[in-house]
């Protein structure tokens, strides 16, 4: 969009106007900028930004922001440090683990630059306190994990006019927006409705690279500045896909959707919804995702009671390597071939063969039943709800995750 | 006939046996989606709903436009193009 604004039109806050000497030396490297200059300085002092999560998004975001003097920067996230974030959430370290995220990034966030006010939610952020908490703030950084916050983030952001600089990871691959913006598209104009839930494994399932969300936060960091400064384009009107295995950075055009139930001409999201039962979480059962609908299948007690009779049939595990080493049926002869290989495997199994498929809850597994039954396997069966289903009701030493 | 070179995202790539690319021939965006249903089943099935309109967590941009708000003189593809399937992820 053309001409966007600064997002502090006068005073917000009640930090001084002028700059102190030390805060010239501190900022020296941007304040000689020609775009940012004192005035620019004096307006990222004033500016008021929210982090929605302390993971690997809001890392660096965090540590760019509070370094170029953001003045007040809050953090909302009720997770706490675990030695698995580590590996890309380099707000935290070592001894952070076991503390609350909030806590640490307090703690490091206030050695990197006292000058910042730190304001911390130890909690998730909710429908029932989310418009309380955004309301406060001049813009939104969104480094969630779920798509029930991202729903969250987008409508409350829209519903108080509050611009939201989007950012998700997955794997090798990310994305980055400016959401929120007057005239410009929201989340929503892009992603009209939440996936299956079991569609989209997270990064614990489904892993990612750790400086891709350096890369997609620090591309976030960006534009929270420049929309603070009011220079530049900011990312608003287009996607930014990032694809870190080909270092390809494209661009797509995403257009404010007249339509949009949030929105658009004639919205029909006027306040929070339950996001939880919007994105098909826990509070509703799971539709069967639309592709692997009439895959055939058995349950855990069923295999259970095959395993014991004359004919056992073969197991084929379909998830990725880390995910065997949680928990596997090794013990009752499964083999491991990740869904993504079985193209390449499928010479070594028996078309003839009763070959039970699972994964951790039965979609991937599903899907290979449908690769392997096209391939001629007519014996190939899903295990309806994974190996966490055979965890919870027949082996209860196997972790589940 | 032109080429279209579809582009598959890392979350979708379980749908095409992991394929991250591959090409139809088309010269229009419906021979391009029936393109794509012949190609990869699969993909497709995440793709359209049963009325074969595309779903509202994946996004199809044909040389950085989105499918869906082509107007009826854009959907002819006239020279090689490249699609850009964008489903949803949430990974922060």
């Amino acid at each position: 969009m053309g001409g966007v604004g600064t997002l502090m039109d006068g005073s917000s806050g009640t930090r001084r106007p002028d700059l102190t000497p030390e805060e010239l030396l501190r900022y020296n490297r941007q304040i000689i900028l020609p775009r940012v200059g004192p005035e620019g300085q004096v307006r990222l002092g004033r500016a008021r930004i929210l982090l929605v999560g302390a993971g690997g998004l809001g890392s660096p975001a965090a540590l760019y922001l509070a370094a170029a003097g953001v003045g007040r920067l809050g953090i909302i996230d009720g997770d706490i440090v675990e030695l698995s974030n580590l590996q890309r959430q380099v707000l935290h370290d070592t001894p952070s683990v076991g503390l609350a995220k909030t806590d640490s990034a307090l703690h490091r966030l206030s050695r990197l630059n006292p000058d910042v006010e730190i304001v911390t939610y130890p909690f998730r952020l909710e429908a029932r306190n989310a418009l309380q908490i955004l309301g406060d703030w001049d813009a939104v950084v969104d480094g969630s994990d779920n798509f029930p916050t991202r729903y969250l983030v987008n409508d409350a952001c829209v519903l108080l006019g509050v611009p939201f600089v989007y950012g998700a990871v997955f794997r090798f691959e990310g994305q980055a927006s400016v959401f929120s913006m007057r005239d410009g598209p929201c989340y929503r104009c892009l992603f009209r409705d939440p996936p299956p839930p079991e569609a989209v494994p997270g990064c614990s399932e489904a892993g990612v690279l750790g400086v891709l969300p350096g890369l997609i936060g620090t591309i976030q960091a960006t534009e929270a500045i420049k929309l603070v400064l009011g220079i530049g384009s900011p990312l608003v009107g287009r996607l930014l896909l990032v694809d870190s295995l080909d270092m390809e950075f494209r661009e797509v055009e995403v257009r404010r959707d007249p339509e949009c139930a949030v929105c658009g001409d004639e919205p029909t999201v006027t306040e929070l919804i339950d996001y939880e039962e919007f994105c098909g979480g826990e509070t509703v059962p799971a539709a069967a995702p639309p592709e692997v609908e009439g895959v055939p299948e058995i349950d855990v007690e069923e295999l259970h009671a095959l395993l014991g009779g004359d004919r056992a049939p073969r197991i084929l595990d379909v998830r990725e390597p880390h995910e065997w080493s949680i928990s596997n049926l090794g013990h009752l002869g499964a083999t491991l071939v990740p869904l993504g290989s079985l193209q390449e495997h499928l010479d070594e199994l028996d078309p003839a063969e009763e070959l039970i498929v699972y994964c951790r809850t039965g979609y991937r597994s599903a899907i290979a039943v449908v690769q392997l039954r096209k391939a001629g396997h007519s014996g190939a069966v899903n295990l309806r709800g994974g190996i966490n289903e055979w965890a919870r009701r027949i082996d209860p030493s196997l972790p589940t995750y | 006939m032109s080429r279209v070179t579809v582009h598959v995202p890392a979350p979708l790539r379980e749908l095409t046996g992991g394929r991250a690319r591959f090409a139809v021939e088309a010269s229009t965006v419906d021979e391009m989606f029936t393109g794509i249903r012949t190609a990869e089943p699969l993909l497709a099935g995440r793709i359209f709903d049963d009325e074969g309109t595309v779903r509202g967590f994946v996004n199809l941009f044909l040389d950085g436009r989105d499918v869906r708000r082509l107007e009826p003189e854009s959907r002819g593809i006239v020279s090689d193009a490249e699609l850009s399937v964008v489903p949803s992820v949430a990974g922060g």
